[in-house]
């Protein structure tokens, strides 16, 4: 089984200082386990803009956990 | 970082996301045009935007999964590890499991705990006293203890 992400609290402050909206689209859909229908409503936006949040969201925290891997070596 | 910078960086990313993959390089090029800072944030992000399972899973779903792949692996409920006949299970917790069992050579009931994984790692803190180690492949997992009727029956 593949091992769950672990967001620590500099990648996590980083998203939320950057783009708050962003950070509670991942709060609530992968601390949460709501889906993009249930965020937009919680966030009062449209699906469309949740799941574009989503899909940038991630690729900044994949960034920023492959930065501290590189920086642990 | 500014939130109009984000921006800018955002919506190239979107628009690139939206390119066929082998003409993403040279459009954000020509989109950035001297900007090489912006350049290099919006390809190190396009670089990790392919889709697989990272977050995908809610981390209440991913902790519920692995709790239940650790349960069916490790549930003696009856089950016979060597010569212990488990009855039932009568507590769980964050260290393991714990099964009332009977010992068939000496004819009396003793608990059998298994721990969790993440618990082996306090094993030499754990109070060794009174117990014994079961022989089975699992035996760094398992610890076998006299059944005494101070514990709460099930």
């Amino acid at each position: 089984m593949r091992a769950s992400p672990t967001l620590n609290q500099a990648e996590w402050c980083n998203l939320e200082v950057v783009d708050d909206r962003k950070s509670r689209v991942v709060e609530l859909r992968f601390f949460g386990g709501l889906s993009a229908e249930e965020t937009s409503e919680v966030l009062n936006v449209s699906a469309v803009t949740v799941m574009r949040d989503w899909k940038f969201a991630k690729s900044w925290l994949r960034r920023e956990l492959a930065g501290e891997k590189s920086r642990d070596v | 970082m500014t939130s109009e910078r984000l921006r800018q960086i955002e919506q190239l990313y979107h628009r690139a996301l939206e390119q066929e993959a082998d003409s993403r390089t040279a459009f954000v090029a020509e989109a950035c045009g001297d900007d090489e800072e912006l350049r290099q944030e919006v390809e190190s992000l396009l670089a990790e935007s392919r889709d697989d399972a990272f977050l995908e899973t809610p981390i209440v779903q991913a902790a519920a999964k692995a709790r239940a792949h650790n349960e069916a692996q490790w549930n003696l409920a009856g089950k016979m590890p060597t010569h212990y006949r488990v009855i039932n299970q009568i507590g769980a917790g964050g260290m393991g499991v714990v099964y009332l069992a009977h010992d068939e050579t000496l004819g009396r009931e003793v608990t059998i705990k298994v721990l969790n994984p993440v618990s082996l790692a306090d094993r030499k803190r754990y109070p060794t006293a009174r117990l014994r180690t079961c022989k089975s492949p699992c035996a760094t997992r398992i610890r076998i203890t006299t059944w005494t009727t101070t514990c709460c029956r099930p």
